[in-house]
């Protein structure tokens, strides 16, 4: 199923309202989640739960880099862009990926 | 009184590990050593002062990371009881009563092995480097100091081989401790404890009923009772416990120590001479950085009101490296600075295994100094973890 942006903030909005314990439609994007009363764990949670819904690594930490909800937001909808159909010809190699850490097994 | 929260120059919070940090906390130490982290909604202090006066000072709580996880458990549907117990039996996290008590007895028990532990360390240093010195190099991080304390909590409890051999896909487990997690990097996280706690825990009650292991049986004499806790269903927690949270540290600070003793600024202290500096490796290294805490009431810190609730993270590597404490040389190591500085803590939750992991520091450089000489034929690959600092891989050469 393709995730459209109005599922996707629509989803968001009700997980935020959740933890805010408020109704979807009171919450304002353009808030902050500290002004909601929603803390840093939660915001950990959110970004695994915009993750389990996208089926795609988001960083724990977008809903505490993005000063307003709006902006986390539109961060993830830009995540969810198709892809260029066709490649730049003069991309070099992705910077930083041979210095990516693997995780400890 | 400032009213406003300076902000941090620079996410060091979010840095990864590796060259840049030191750098960046020099700066914040300068700029800002009590700092507001937007980004990670939490004080950061960097200035030795600062970071020994919140370690002592108990209306800096210890926050478990059984909040996040235990969030995880109940809205994703993560199966976190596993790691929520293990948690639960970290001394590090608790508090009043009950961290005395669970303190007597780690201390007690671990001082009651402590010839086991000295020789221990001994044995497996000689049979890990022995093995590198027949190969002409090895990987210091991956082939040494890796397997380090848990070649020595192994050997200590007497694991046989096939306990050995499973449980060695536990021993580098600290990145599990990290609040930067992906979803599927929780969900392995919670397996890998649950994996080990049954492997653990099998060992303990076969190991419990003989009542002659140099570890265990004062840890079953001394374990205190617990609701819901077997004490044998807790000695295999605190094993786990021994094992993630020590055996990365005790890796890393071999590791950093020996790569600044190869290539940085201390190259000029003789490798035959390496053992005479492992206390101010463990400063220098500081292989446990950021700490959190959680304020139990109003504070106000040196010019900041900080509030109850606050976050305040902790970098134990900032204050080892802080000159206004350790003077010039406060950026490399010192023959005539042999300190640990703050990088077993301080205060009330000082590191229990603090004794046993200086020793194996010290043996760890001495058999390494006694190899023919050493030097570097790779680069560093630094983990992923902040509150525990791991190297994943260094290649050297013995020439």
């Amino acid at each position: 199923m393709t995730i459209n942006d109005a599922q996707l903030v629509a989803y968001m909005r009700q997980k935020i309202a959740d933890l805010a314990g408020q109704p979807a439609d009171a919450i304002d994007l353009t808030a902050t989640l500290e002004a909601l009363g929603v803390d840093s764990a939660d915001a950990v949670i959110l970004a695994a739960e915009a993750e389990d819904f996208l089926g795609r690594e988001i960083d724990a930490d977008l809903f505490l880099r993005c000063p307003t909800i709006k902006e986390a937001l539109d961060e993830l909808t830009r995540l969810t862009e198709p892809p260029r159909t066709k490649p730049r010809a003069d991309a070099g190699s992705i910077a930083g990926s041979d210095q990516k850490d693997a995780m400890e097994k | 009184m400032l009213e406003t929260r300076p902000l941090a120059p620079v996410d060091v919070v979010a840095m990864p590990d590796g060259d840049g940090l030191l750098p960046a906390y020099k700066r914040l130490r300068a700029e800002a050593p009590i700092a507001w982290v937007a980004t990670s909604r939490c004080w950061l202090l960097t200035r030795h002062r600062d970071v020994m006066a919140a370690l002592r000072n108990p209306d800096f709580k210890p926050q478990s990371i059984a909040t996040t996880w235990s969030r995880f458990h109940n809205r994703l549907g993560i199966d976190a009881a596993d790691i929520l117990d293990f948690a639960h039996h970290m001394p590090f996290f608790m508090d009043g009563q009950r961290h005395t008590d669970f303190r007597r007895c780690l201390a007690g028990s671990l001082m009651n092995a402590g010839n086991q532990f000295e020789q221990a360390g001994r044995r497996q240093v000689d049979i890990l480097l022995a093995k590198a010195r027949g190969n002409g190099g090895f990987d210091l991080a991956r082939d040494f100091a890796s397997s380090l304390l848990f070649n020595v909590i192994g050997d200590v409890l007497g694991f046989d081989d096939q306990l050995q051999a499973e449980l060695r896909d536990f021993r580098n487990l600290s990145w599990a401790l990290e609040w930067k997690l992906s979803l599927p990097e929780r969900r392995s996280a919670a397996e890998k404890i649950s994996q080990m706690h049954i492997l653990l825990r099998r060992f303990v009650h076969e190991e419990c009923s003989r009542r002659t292991n140099p570890l265990l049986t004062p840890l079953l004499e001394r374990m205190p009772e617990q609701p819901n806790h077997s004490r044998e269903d807790a000695i295999a927690r605190v094993l786990a416990v021994m094992l993630v949270v020590g055996n990365d540290p005790v890796a890393g600070a071999v590791t950093i120590g020996v790569r600044e003793l190869l290539e940085g600024e201390s190259s000029d202290i003789p490798q035959a001479q390496w053992a005479a500096v492992s206390d101010d490796v463990l400063r220098f290294a500081s292989s446990v950085d950021l700490i959190s805490r959680k304020l139990a009431s109003d504070l106000p810190f040196d010019g900041y009101q900080l509030s109850a609730g606050d976050k305040v993270v902790l970098s134990l590597l900032s204050a080892n490296h802080d000159p206004e404490e350790f003077g010039a040389n406060a950026h490399r190591l010192d023959l005539n600075g042999a300190q640990m500085g703050l990088a077993f803590g301080s205060g009330s939750h000082l590191c229990i295994g603090m004794k046993t992991a200086k020793r194996l520091v010290a043996h760890a450089l001495t058999g390494l100094a006694q190899l023919p000489r050493l030097r570097p034929s790779g680069t560093a690959k630094f983990g992923r973890g902040r509150t525990i600092r791991t190297v994943s891989s260094y290649p050297v050469e013995l020439i």
